[in-house]
This record gives C-alpha cells, sequence and structure tokens, in this order.
C-alpha cells in the first residue's frame, strides 16, 4: 500500500485524515509545515502526497512548484477549504494531480490515492 | 467548560471550510475574486467577552444578526466596522453601494447578504457535524456601538452560554477587511460539536 | 384569516410561493398587478412555465431556499428575482428592481418543504442613490476645477506682476542707464501700483482659497508684538503720506502664541489698512492686550468718520463699503474685512466693531493663544 504524505498545518485536520488513511491499511507521515513537506519528499520518499494549501510557511502551490523544481514525481492530491475555481485551475496548473474540497471524506480520499497511484498524474 | 488546543483547531477548520465556502459563493455572485483569511478563535463564556471583543473591534459598527435552530440553537452576529463595511459593499457593487462612504440602503441590504452568507455556510457546518437541520432567521442589520451589541448578546437563559468569537480577513482587489463572528450558543449545543468533531477521525 | 398573501397585499409586497418542484402555490394580489398575470392562471404550473425568462441565479436561489435556507437576494447584487417591466417614469432600468427574501416554508403536514420570496418593488429607491451619487460626483469634479482654477490663476497673476516690479527696480537701479531725477518719481509710482495690485490679487486669491475651504492652517510658535510690529512697518508708508499718526499699547513686550503667522498679519495688516484709508485727520492706535489666558485682543482705533449703526451689520460682507457719503469713494476690492473677518475665524477667533459716526471706529479681533 502506498506510502501517504500528509501536510496541514491543522492538527485536527491531519490527525482525521491520518485516521482514514490508516483504516486503509496506508503508511502515514505526517508535517505541518511546507518546507517541512519539501524536506520530507526528498528524504522520506513518500509515494503519494496529500496536501493543504494555507501552511503558515510557504503556500501550497509553491509547494506544488518546488516539488516540479525538484523532479519530485510522487503525485500530490490538494486537499483544500478554498473551493473557488480559480484556485483550482491554479492548482491543477501547478501540477497537482487531484483537487479535493474540504472536508473530504473517507471515500474520496482513498479512492483519489487508489487512482492517482494506479493511472496516470 | 474548557476546550482543549485540539478541541479548539477542529473548530478553527469547521469555520475554515465554512468561511471559503461563503467567499468563493460571494466571488460568484460579485464576479470578483474574495478570499478569506484562516479563522482565528476565541472561546470563552459569554459574561467574558467584552474584553476580547473591545481588544478588536470599537467604534461604529456595521452588524448582521441571525437567530439559529434546530441541530443547535443560538445567536450568531456578523461585526464590521461601519467604514470598512461600506468601502466593502463599494467595491462588491462596482462602486454602485455605499458611494458617500456611509452605508445607504442598499449597502445594507447588501450586506444583508453577505452577513445571510458567511453566517449560514459556517452554521450549517455545525449542522453538517451533527448530521441534523439547522434553520436560520431572516438576517437583521444594523449600525451600532459595541456596548449595544454586548447589550443585545446578553441572555438570562438557564443554561450557561459560551461565545465563539471567530476572526477573519475578506480580501478583494486591494482591500482587506477585518470581520468577526460571535456565536452565541449554551453549552450543552458546543460541546455536542466538539464531541462530534473529535469522534469524525474515529 | 391572514395569510401571508394578504399581509404581502396590506405591506405592498409581492408573495411567491413554490413548493420543493418550484410549482407554483401562491400568487398574490401584488403579483397579479404587477405582471398581469391572474393567480388562477399561473398556481399549479411550474414557475418556470410561468416565467421563461426566469434567470439560472433565480431558480438556484428558489432551490436553496426549498432545501432549508433563508435567502437574500440584494437588489445591487442580483437586480431582480422575477423580471417584471419597470414602473413607469423610472426608465433608467428596463426592469422592476427587487430586494428579495426568500424563506423555507413547512406545510402542515410536517416534513414537506417549500419557500415563500418577498419581493419588494425598491427600483424608485435605487434611481434616487443613482442620482444622489452623480450628483456627489460632479461636485467632487467641480471641487477639483476650482482647485486647479485657483492654483493655476494664482500663478498667472504673480508671475508678471512680480516681473512688472522687478522691472521697476532694475531701472530704478540704473542697470539699464542712467535714470534721471524726473524719472525716479515715475519710476516709484509703478513699484507702488504694482505692490498695490499684487496686494489685491492675494486678497482676491485668498477670498477664493477661504470660499472654496482650500485655506489651511500652519500654527508655529510666534510673538503676537513681533507680528503686530511687522504690521506696523507695513502700514507706515501710508501713514506718513496722509500725515496721520501710528501709536501702539501692548500688555507686554512679548505674547507668545502658537497660530498661522502669515494669516495673523495679514488680518492686521487689512485691519491697520482700512483704518488708515478711512482716516483722514488723527491717528490710529493699535492695541495689543491679554482678556484671559487663553486670549489675546487686537484692538485698532481710527479717529476717521466712524460707521453709521445701520451699516454696522454688513461691513464684513463681501464686495461692500459703508453706505452714504462715504460710497466708493475709497478704492479697493471691498473684500478685506470679510477676508480678516474669515481668516480670523479659521485661527479659532472673531472680529467685532464699535463706532460712533463723528468719532472714529474700534475694530477688535480677538483670538485663542493655541489655534484649535
Amino acid at each position: 500500500m502506498p506510502k501517504v504524505l500528509i501536510v496541514d498545518d491543522s492538527a485536527y485536520a491531519r490527525r482525521v485524515h491520518r485516521g482514514i488513511l490508516e483504516r486503509a491499511g496506508h503508511e502515514v507521515i505526517e508535517v505541518a509545515t511546507g518546507t517541512g513537506a519539501i524536506e520530507t519528499c526528498m528524504l522520506g520518499q513518500p509515494d503519494v502526497v496529500v496536501l493543504d494549501l494555507s501552511m503558515e510557511d510557504i503556500g501550497g502551490i509553491q509547494v506544488l512548484q518546488t516539488l516540479r523544481a525538484l523532479n519530485v514525481n510522487a503525485p500530490v492530491i490538494v486537499v483544500s477549504a478554498d473551493v473557488q475555481r480559480s484556485t483550482e485551475q491554479a492548482v491543477m496548473a501547478a501540477g497537482a494531480a487531484r483537487f479535493l474540497a474540504k472536508p473530504a471524506n473517507a471515500e474520496q480520499l482513498t479512492s483519489a490515492i487508489a487512482q492517482t497511484v494506479a493511472g496516470v498524474r | 467548560m474548557n476546550l482543549d488546543a485540539f478541541e479548539l483547531d477542529s473548530l478553527s477548520e469547521l469555520f475554515n471550510v465554512g468561511l471559503h465556502r461563503a467567499a468563493a459563493s460571494l466571488s460568484e455572485i460579485t464576479g470578483q475574486r474574495i478570499v478569506v483569511d484562516m479563522p482565528k478563535l476565541i472561546v470563552c463564556p459569554i459574561a467574558e467577552i467584552e474584553k476580547p471583543l473591545t481588544d478588536l473591534i470599537g467604534g461604529e459598527i456595521a452588524t448582521v444578526h441571525q437567530i439559529f435552530g434546530g441541530a443547535v440553537v443560538g445567536d450568531a452576529v456578523l461585526l464590521i466596522e461601519h467604514d470598512k463595511a461600506a468601502l466593502l459593499a463599494k467595491l462588491m457593487t462596482s462602486g454602485e453601494a455605499a458611494g458617500g462612504g456611509r452605508l445607504d440602503q442598499s449597502a445594507r441590504e447588501v450586506l444583508a447578504e453577505i452577513g445571510n452568507i458567511v453566517l449560514g455556510a459556517c452554521l450549517s457546518g455545525f449542522g453538517d457535524m451533527l448530521e441534523l437541520p439547522v434553520s436560520f432567521s431572516v438576517p437583521r442589520i444594523h449600525i451600532e456601538s459595541l456596548k449595544s451589541i454586548l447589550g443585545s448578546l446578553r441572555t438570562d437563559a438557564a443554561e450557561p452560554q459560551y461565545a465563539v468569537i471567530v476572526a477573519t480577513q475578506f480580501r478583494l482587489s486591494e482591500l482587506a477587511v477585518d470581520g468577526y463572528m460571535v456565536i452565541a450558543i449554551p453549552a450543552t449545543s458546543l460541546s455536542r460539536i466538539t464531541h462530534a468533531l473529535a469522534e469524525r477521525f474515529g | 384569516m391572514v395569510t401571508l398573501q394578504t399581509l404581502g397585499d396590506v405591506l405592498d409586497v409581492g408573495v411567491l410561493c413554490v413548493d420543493p418542484q418550484l410549482v407554483v402555490t401562491g400568487w398574490n394580489d401584488w403579483l397579479e398587478r404587477a405582471t398581469g398575470k391572474r393567480a388562477s392562471l399561473v398556481v399549479g404550473r411550474p414557475l418556470s412555465e410561468v416565467e421563461p425568462q426566469l434567470r439560472p441565479s433565480s431558480r438556484s436561489a428558489l432551490e436553496q431556499a426549498v432545501r432549508g435556507t433563508t435567502v437574500v437576494m440584494s437588489q445591487r447584487l442580483h437586480g431582480y428575482l422575477i423580471p417584471i417591466p419597470s414602473p413607469s417614469g423610472l426608465e433608467r432600468f428596463a426592469y422592476m428592481q427587487q430586494s428579495v427574501r426568500i424563506l423555507p416554508v413547512f406545510s402542515d403536514a410536517g416534513e414537506e418543504r417549500g419557500a415563500a420570496a418577498l419581493i419588494q418593488d425598491v427600483t424608485e429607491r435605487v434611481t434616487r442613490e443613482d442620482e444622489l451619487r452623480t450628483a456627489m460626483e460632479a461636485a467632487q469634479i467641480a471641487n477639483k476645477v476650482k482647485s486647479d482654477f485657483l492654483a493655476s490663476m494664482s500663478h498667472e497673476l504673480r508671475t508678471p506682476i512680480g516681473a512688472m516690479s522687478a522691472y521697476a527696480d532694475l531701472l530704478t537701479d540704473g542697470i539699464f542707464g542712467e535714470v534721471s531725477g524726473s524719472q525716479r518719481e515715475p519710476l516709484q509710482r509703478i513699484k507702488s501700483v504694482g505692490g498695490h495690485l499684487l496686494g489685491i490679487v492675494e486678497q482676491i486669491l485668498t477670498f477664493a482659497r477661504i470660499e472654496a475651504g482650500r485655506e489651511t492652517v500652519r500654527p508655529t510658535e510666534i510673538d503676537a508684538i513681533d507680528i503686530t510690529k511687522e504690521a506696523m512697518v507695513a502700514v507706515e508708508p501710508l501713514v506718513s503720506k496722509k500725515h496721520l499718526t501710528l501709536s501702539s499699547e501692548f500688555a507686554a513686550s512679548s505674547i507668545p502664541m502658537r497660530t498661522d503667522a502669515i494669516k495673523l498679519r495679514q488680518i492686521l495688516i487689512n485691519l491697520l489698512g482700512n483704518a488708515v484709508k478711512f482716516t483722514q485727520t488723527g491717528g490710529i492706535t493699535i492695541t495689543v492686550s491679554l482678556p484671559s489666558e487663553e486670549t489675546v485682543a487686537f484692538e485698532i482705533k481710527d479717529t476717521g468718520p466712524g460707521i453709521a449703526s445701520h451699516d454696522l451689520k454688513r461691513i464684513f460682507d463681501p464686495f461692500t463699503q459703508a453706505s452714504g457719503s462715504l460710497s466708493r469713494s475709497h478704492e479697493g476690492t471691498g473684500l478685506g474685512l470679510s477676508v480678516s473677518r474669515e481668516l480670523t475665524r479659521l485661527l479659532g477667533g472673531d472680529i467685532v466693531v464699535a463706532s460712533e459716526l463723528g468719532v472714529g471706529s474700534v475694530f477688535t479681533a480677538v483670538l485663542p493663544r493655541q489655534v484649535p
């Protein structure tokens, strides 16, 4: 089962997502900052990243762009409360594999991971 | 009743989702990009809200007031400083409302709509958590002082009442407007929400 | 029995009721009159059939209400819920402008929901607000035009007058060749007329600036006695030419004040100049005193012909001089006293006058020591 990195500055959101993913059998690592996410991707090599957009240090879009620039291949699923169309477009343009609106339920999250890992980015 | 850091965080997430939904609705209605900040929360007994509110806002305040019932029962108020509210209404209507820097009748209506959307989006979140519907009264808009707002929130209810103060910022074009919500709800309703939130990861 | 429909009619509000499938279940008299469609022909039909022009945003607002949410549709953001031709006389808008609240309703049977849309005609209010806004914008533009005019006029008028006086000076100093004795006096007159003209221009511009609300006060720490002496020096030439006396009485050798020095000097020069202008024999006395700890009084007494009591009221009005034997016999714009009083008021004070025919006049300017 793919190893998942959860990136969110809300402890609550991280806990909810961890609960969902661990119950589905995934190995989960979590970080609370954008820079932490980039570091972990370089060192820990997760298979999938579940990314929030509003971290305190650097924003999700910048994380996406940096990961692309560093040739990190793990697909990124953005899960965000910001449900504006323009945001979704910007996120997909920056290289995300999927965009889910918060709060994402168990089914949405696990199927999104399954699809992105199996299919194309 | 004291909320620990985790419970506060979970409530913040709830309001975060609600505020973003409201911002998306407003963006669609006005055709302009409207962004909201991650909210900061203060939870305290209703008798103690004067100090934190005084630190946050003062002067002439535009308020939108709604009463909600059903899954949870209580009072919700959106507070924005009058002059900023007038600017917000003006920008959202491409300069048509509140042209003179004061909230005219049309501008007040726009604010009532904004308040209805913002409060509604946040409070439906409560309903979603408890999987029960929440109903709202028709929004009422006033221009009043903090003192008057505090007076209208104080209740003689038998049950202890709590206040959730939510601080955020609405941004459109180059304008940033501080907005505050005060949700006054009985302790039992508040704990039902935090329990439902905690159970979500179970 | 009072129903929502009849209540709507009493309050002059349209009441449109729909069921969860947006079939019309209520259509009150207001709506009949406004749309020309009779309730009997509308109730029971889908709203989209009754109103083919119904916009998607209106439809989704009704759907939202039917699902249980109160919806507010402000006129400024939505225009209207259902298209109704604009009331006559308000053709600024093609359609009636509406302020709408849509409330979820629960039927007596319990769970089943629907919605009631309360529609208010606000076309007139909105038209008035737009007219007011347009008028305000026009006023702002007019004000800006006035300010820009004043700014450019100041420059346009002062420059040539300055140049004229400069040339007179250069000629007098012999820069363009030796000046004969008989030429000196005409040159002196050019200078003096130039200075006089400049004074009038300044007065007109000050008056215009005050009218436009553009005069600003720049307070500094000054000595009232020093400013008074400077004003006295300025009027000295005219005093000696008319063989009058100019004396002063100071309550103290130094009176510190915080106010606009230039304006105070201008006020005193105006009042002193005025006194000199209207006095043929005798003299002018200026007294500076402290009526209270917070005020300074500048009293200018002259031995002129005095002002009749019925003229005292109008003496400060712009463009007037006292009537009677002295009417228009004195040159001047008629603005001096008006400007003096406005400037004094700008500095937080006022001017009063007392006079006795055949004896003389006393003009007193009282100013706060600290400009407010």
